[in-house]
């Protein structure tokens, strides 16, 4: 998915296929240098990659077609293979035990279907600004809950730079509701200036990053007081990485962010202070595209 | 109210409308009517700003885009939205506050589901009252009929007729003639891209009994169905 993702961007399958290899390995030695829950995390995040071969449409039509003997296999086969780079990461790390779990996860997880979606309807409190936080919450609310047990850690074990980077996580992934480009459609419809709809959904983004983000927020000035100055840092940072995600949207629209912004974007996460200089060049462009579609 | 002159529309260098003229006046309906590809879904985007192209597009209203009400033929929704937050979201758009919901629901829609679990018809009709309840003084409906069950066909016909009577401009693509019949001023046909022909209600028998022989001409003959 991610080198056909790489490859929408124009690059060639080889350089997509090494520099999706590239980013897998990058990302995964960081995490395991910088948190102790890496291998926890990659558990948690090979799951959330799993999950959707359970929908009930894609297996519904599986099962039209295959023998049951034929679906249980092809189940099991795509599930070991999305399993396969976190496997072989946590086998070179040498944590056997969560290795096993995995392909325990992966083997249970395709006997799992999905059942009627109408059933439940998930409750969120961003009814008031449709959509994006209304989508995010209910397709990841279960990773949302991470950066909460992270917090309670740090604040049991007096380890405040775990609470600073569950804060930071929170933020990363309120910032990625706003990975997806909507249809043009859902833009036009606006009676707004390219400029009121930018700062309309800037302004409900931090509303609603606020009210995930406060609590941990607040028990960290709590727990922390003296590291006052560096919790108030962290919130900004995580802020402005929703504002860099929600203005990076737009740059190409109603095309997707092309490999250039999303650049942009990863280096933004690893040097804030490259933000600075993101936003105001993301906002230009945006309103630039916008005024395309919205009137002046 | 809106006024169409000289519109053509290219993809590369296959021309879809060629030379199009149009007037629309404020508290009337008009249909449009053409085989599939005739460009009646291109026409309807370039009138709402969604295509570029060639001609001149004015309106009494301006900008256009911000009072116009557009039921698309291909409607997309959201995963994970239900069907009151899409209205909700359509009504934002237009700094639109919303009352009371369930008054408002007037095909009876089940609001606290996911919009994208309903059925086509369903589908429609939830649009149709997302832009319905934006107050746009401009209606572009693109298929509305389509897919919709009988009453609520009824109930859409009705409220083509209030939104007439309220001054509205709207502008209905259908293939179900007899709904045009019902409710449209003037029918346009428009063929190959270009408006071939301009019927007024007396002439709507006639337009009809046309299509029948140009379309169906003696192609069923060839199935040999008896």
């Amino acid at each position: 998915m991610a080198i056909r993702h790489l490859q929408d961007f124009g690059l060639p399958i080889a350089v997509s296929l090494l520099l999706a290899i590239s980013l897998f390995i990058g990302v995964s030695a960081a995490l395991f240098i910088k948190t102790t829950w890496a291998a926890h995390l990659y558990l948690v995040l090979a799951t959330y990659l799993i999950l959707p071969f359970s929908n009930k449409e894609r297996n519904d039509f599986l099962v039209s077609f295959l023998p049951e003997k034929s679906y249980y296999q092809v189940r099991i086969i795509e599930n070991l293979l999305y399993s396969l780079p976190f496997l072989a990461f946590l086998l070179y790390k040498k944590v056997f035990l969560f290795a096993l779990l995995l392909v325990g996860i992966a083997l249970i997880l395709a006997f799992f279907r999905q059942k009627n979606r109408r059933l439940f309807i998930m409750p969120t409190p961003f009814y008031r600004y449709p959509f994006e936080f209304i989508i995010g919450f209910r397709r990841v609310f279960y990773l949302l809950i991470i950066p909460y047990i992270l917090l309670f850690f740090s604040i049991n074990g007096q380890n405040f730079e775990v609470g600073i980077f569950a804060l930071l996580l929170l933020a990363l992934i309120c910032a990625s509701f706003y990975s997806e480009t909507e249809k043009e459609y859902f833009v036009w419809v606006h009676a707004f200036s390219p400029q009121n709809f930018l700062f309309h959904k800037i302004k409900t983004a931090v509303l609603y990053v606020s009210l995930l983000i406060l609590p941990v927020f607040i028990a960290m000035l709590l727990a922390f007081p003296q590291q006052f100055l560096y919790i108030l840092g962290a919130q900004i940072i995580g802020y402005l990485y929703v504002i860099a995600f929600i203005l990076a949207k737009y740059t190409h629209f109603p095309d997707n962010i092309d490999i250039v912004h999303s650049l942009f974007l990863t280096i933004s996460i690893l040097f804030p202070p490259f933000l600075l200089l993101c936003i105001p060049l993301f906002y230009a462009q945006s309103h630039k595209k916008l005024s395309q579609i919205l009137h002046d | 109210m809106i006024d169409i002159q000289a519109l053509h529309k290219f993809y590369g260098k296959h021309q879809i409308l060629q030379n199009l003229n149009l007037n629309c006046e404020k508290g009337k309906v008009y249909g449009i009517v053409g085989e599939n590809g005739a460009g009646k879904t291109t026409l309807f985007k370039c009138i709402a700003g969604l295509e570029s192209y060639e001609g001149n597009i004015q309106s009494e209203i301006v900008p256009l885009k911000d009072h116009l009400g557009f039921l698309q033929t291909d409607l997309f929704f959201f995963p994970k939205i239900t069907g009151k937050e899409y209205i909700q979201l359509l009504c934002n758009a237009r700094n639109i506050s919303l009352g009371n919901f369930d008054e408002k629901n007037i095909f009876d829609l089940p609001l606290e589901e996911y919009a994208i679990n309903y059925s086509t018809g369903m589908k429609k009709k939830l649009a149709l009252t997302a832009i319905l309840l934006q107050q746009n003084e401009v209606f572009i409906l693109d298929e509305p009929f389509n897919g919709v069950d009988i009453q609520s066909n009824m109930m859409i016909t009705e409220i083509i007729h209030r939104l007439k009577k309220a001054g509205k401009t709207l502008l209905i693509s259908s293939h179900i003639f007899s709904t045009l019949r019902d409710t449209c001023d003037e029918i346009h046909l428009l063929q190959k891209g270009t408006f071939s022909k301009k019927v007024l209600p007396t002439e709507y028998d006639l337009l009809e009994a046309e299509m029948k022989d140009t379309i169906i001409g003696n192609k069923i003959d060839f199935l040999g169905l008896g």
